[in-house]
């Protein structure tokens, strides 16, 4: 064989350099649509020890191509929630596909793709943060790799060609061999530990100053209906047959201080109002108002900051479902609001803040 | 269109080839111009197809003002009206360049001066207009001069619009390009060409992707956060962008050079090591050496250059470097980095003979240093930042703890990243420095004991090894054109 350092004629050289660069670009691809590490073409391969980690980058390949019967959708509220739990209480194969920080089109978005998947959708869970609802009916978290979100053959070169792609979950999964639980993917607690204290939590929050300004009570209406209107409502009407539980998180007391102190409690209320109202008028969706449970959302041991919950408070939630507690129907929500209201305005704020001093 | 795309690469240059050689191969030498203008064009619009006209507009201006000024010219009495046309048609060339370019720092200093409220345009400035503004500037003064030939309308538009020159240089000149289009020699496939300009253009989308992007992405993490940067890091930041602008600008030029070979045109020379200069007038015969000719002949030429004594030739290269200051960007840092290099060119003109006594490592570090220095006002967004910069330099920390683990994980290249795993030094107390400083000694490494590209080129020879050597880096530049976004862990 010749020498990696003896001259060829330049013809030759050309072509075998035109074969390498093509041969390398033809293995890539193949790999990358083989093992399909954001499962765009395919379900996963059996036995291959997928990383799931990419909320933005797998949600759409898992949404289309993996087998479930309910989805867990919703913000970085949901994500400890392991699917296990609902098999084990409720019979169901639950994928969870939640995205941090999400608004509604970035929910209408994973639908869209669930439906691709074309099998049967018996529940979703859908846990609610209005307080990103109100922004442009267009708007996403995040920029979205749009190359695994449309059909556009040509610019799946991002995903073939990508060295994070081949690298960081192709050939570091095969390294570590540490298979992803579907239970438990995206899951947060583990990376909090050590931040779940009210210690911690009053440590890195800012006291709000009180504000003067007055705010009108519908506020927040212009925003959330529009974003009912394209985003939200669209998905419960199109899906007749599959059943919606909504569910609104259990914020801190801190988390609510902000808007008491920003006199725009009564707005909040008026928002929550306003998307009960519309919902509870669906047969297909069920609502769960967690807020008002003064047992959690003044336990600041349960927080990591004044939004992001324990686990535990997951699996609470899990058993309400089961059981129907915190379950509101026409008859109760505007109690359930109100509590939650009372419980804002008269909760000791000093006492708490004398410690943050 | 960036060379460093994958439309670039997997569909348009090997499309334009394949059509160029194959209207050639048939003999139909203007049907394989008109392909390369046509996608030059396309390469051009696929930035914003709004900017066009304005290419196309000012290809078919100077055009016909060079048939009328070519119609005219040979007529002494008609001399002054060549003039003319030269003069209104370089205004005009220069007008739509103000017009984008320098119409809102204008405004901003004219409602700064008079406290107005003049509005702003907010103008996207078309892409290359500095470039082919002055390649056409040049054209028509060279007609006027009576330099240039009888062209075609598609050699003269192809000469503007060749897009491996087109969109950042090299400043290229009729007589070097036009003729080569025009060479029947040319025409075919030749295997020699191809070779050495696949291989220029690998090596230059290495140093563009796997070099100056990383320390790219250093630098705008530090300049987003420049208030809270101890001085250890600002030295840092302003290292990494000197090397970031050389790899990213010499790396186009390779690319463009590269582009150009594979359809048998030589673009010239723009970068010779300036990192390797000893004193500023060396440097600036190796640093964007189109641009400095191109002044030399066009502007330090015609104002007398060295013909009417010492001080008037130290007041035209002033006037070089003021210009080239401006030409860069609109904005008072860029006029104060003209300044500075047109004041030390001038200095060390004066005293290159005692310079050349000293120790060339010393006069090398002299040049390395203010080269820094002036960089701080090329980069920075203000003249109130580059002042900050500096106030910085001088009195802030130059403990090694003070550089923020932030600057440093921007050179933790996954690729690199796994090979420290794989040695087991990830685990060790400073291992978040390995990394930047590996990418540092290896940059500097590259900069100044390696040939350049262009001088490879001269000795290429084709041997398998440099077929392996091709292929991994273009593979290997291609793959890093895109990211998998960062996991957002934990935001609300």
């Amino acid at each position: 064989m010749r020498k990696l350092g003896t001259a060829m004629t330049y013809i030759r050289w050309w072509k075998e350099t035109c074969i390498l660069i093509l041969a390398g670009l033809a293995a890539a691809a193949a790999l990358v649509i083989a093992v399909d590490p954001f499962f765009h073409y395919h379900a996963p391969l059996p036995g291959f020890p997928y990383q799931i980690d990419n909320q933005l980058s797998q949600n759409p390949g898992m949404a289309r191509h993996m087998e479930y019967d309910s989805l867990m959708l919703g913000s970085s509220m949901t994500v400890n929630f392991e699917t296990d739990w609902f098999l084990q209480d409720m019979g169901l194969h639950m994928l969870k596909l939640p995205y941090n920080g999400a608004y509604p089109r970035d929910i209408r978005n994973i639908m869209e793709k669930a439906d691709e998947n074309g099998g049967e959708l018996k529940r979703v869970f859908w846990g609610v943060d209005l307080a990103s609802y109100t922004g442009g009916v267009a708007e996403t978290k995040y920029p979205l790799p749009e190359y695994l979100y449309n059909k556009n053959l040509f610019d799946d070169v991002n995903y073939w060609y990508n060295k994070d792609v081949l690298l960081d979950y192709i050939l570091k999964p095969l390294v570590e061999w540490e298979p992803a639980s579907l239970s438990h993917v995206y899951s947060s607690e583990e990376a909090l530990e050590g931040c779940y204290s009210r210690e911690y939590v009053l440590s890195h929050y800012q006291v709000p100053e009180k504000n003067d300004a007055r705010f009108p009570e519908d506020m927040f209406i212009d925003g959330l209906e529009a974003n009912l209107q394209a985003n939200i409502l669209p998905i419960i009407e199109s899906h007749p047959d599959t059943e919606f539980t909504l569910f609104f998180p259990p914020y801190s007391i801190l988390y609510w201080y902000e808007y008491l102190q920003n006199n725009q409690l009564d707005a909040v209320v008026y928002e929550y109002r306003y998307f009960m109202e519309k919902l509870l008028a669906y047969d297909n969706v069920e609502l769960f108002f967690f807020p008002g449970d003064e047992e959690i959302v003044c336990d600041l041991d349960l927080y990591a900051d004044t939004g992001h919950y324990r686990k535990r408070i997951n699996r609470y939630m899990t058993d309400c479902f089961s059981d129907g507690r915190h379950r509101i129907a026409v008859e109760n929500y505007e109690e359930e609001l109100q509590k939650m209201k009372r419980m804002v305005e008269e909760y000791d704020y000093a006492a708490l803040f004398t410690e943050v001093r | 269109m960036l060379f460093n795309s994958y439309i670039f690469i997997l569909l348009f240059l090997p499309l334009t080839l394949t059509g160029y050689f194959a209207c050639n191969a048939k003999g139909r030498y203007a049907w394989g111009k008109l392909w390369l203008l046509a996608m030059s064009l396309w390469f051009y619009a696929w930035f914003n197809i709004r900017y066009l006209p304005v290419i196309t507009g000012s290809i078919l201006g100077n055009y016909l003002l060079y048939r009328l000024i070519l119609g005219e010219r040979g007529r002494p009495e008609r001399k002054r009206r060549c003039l003319y046309l030269t003069a209104a048609g370089s205004a005009a060339n220069l007008g739509v360049l103000f017009y984008y370019k320098y119409f809102d720092f204008f405004l901003e200093n004219l409602n700064a001066l008079f406290h107005a409220d003049l509005a702003l345009q907010h103008l996207v400035l078309p892409l290359g207009i500095s470039f082919f503004t002055f390649q056409q500037v040049g054209f028509l003064v060279d007609t006027y001069r009576e330099e240039t030939g009888n062209y075609s309308f598609l050699d003269y538009a192809l000469f503007v619009s060749f897009f491996p020159q087109l969109i950042a240089g090299p400043i290229v000149t009729y007589d070097e390009m036009i003729t080569q289009f025009q060479d029947p020699s040319r025409k075919g496939f030749q295997a020699e060409n191809a070779s050495k300009g696949i291989y220029a253009f690998a090596c230059g989308l290495a140093k563009k992707v796997l070099i100056a992007d990383v320390f790219g992405r250093a630098v705008s993490w530090g300049f987003a956060r420049i208030e809270e940067l101890s001085a250890l890091t600002l030295l840092l930041v302003i290292v990494s962008y000197m090397v970031q602008l050389y790899f990213d600008f010499s790396g186009y030029c390779d690319m463009a050079r590269g582009t150009g070979f594979l359809f048998n045109i030589t673009i010239p020379v723009n970068f010779n090591s300036p990192y390797k200069a000893v004193n500023l007038i060396d440097f600036w015969k190796r640093w964007h050496i189109t641009l400095s000719r191109f002044l030399t002949k066009y502007v330090y030429i015609p104002l007398g250059g060295n013909r009417k004594g010492k001080r008037r030739a130290d007041l035209n290269v002033f006037m070089v470097y003021l210009l080239s200051g401006i030409w860069h960007g609109a904005g008072w840092t860029f006029l104060c980095w003209g300044v500075l290099h047109g004041a030390v060119y001038i200095l060390t003109k004066r005293f290159l003979p005692a310079l050349e006594k000293l120790p060339a490592a010393l006069t090398w570090l002299g040049t390395m240093v203010f080269f820094l220095f002036s960089l701080i006002f090329f980069r920075a967004e203000s003249m109130g930042q580059a002042l900050f910069i500096l106030k910085g330099l001088v009195s802030g920390s130059y403990a090694p703890g003070s550089v923020p683990a932030g600057f440093l994980e921007q050179f933790q290249t996954p690729e690199f990243f796994y090979c420290l795993k794989l040695l087991h030094l990830t685990g060790l107390p400073q291992s978040a420095y390995i990394l930047p400083l590996a990418y540092l000694a290896a940059a500097w490494l590259i900069l100044l004991c390696c040939k350049n590209v262009n001088e490879k080129i001269e000795r290429f020879r084709p041997t398998r090894l440099r077929a392996l050597g091709v292929s991994v880096l273009l593979l290997w530049s291609v793959f890093s054109f895109s990211e998998v976004s960062a996991f957002l862990y934990f935001n609300f």
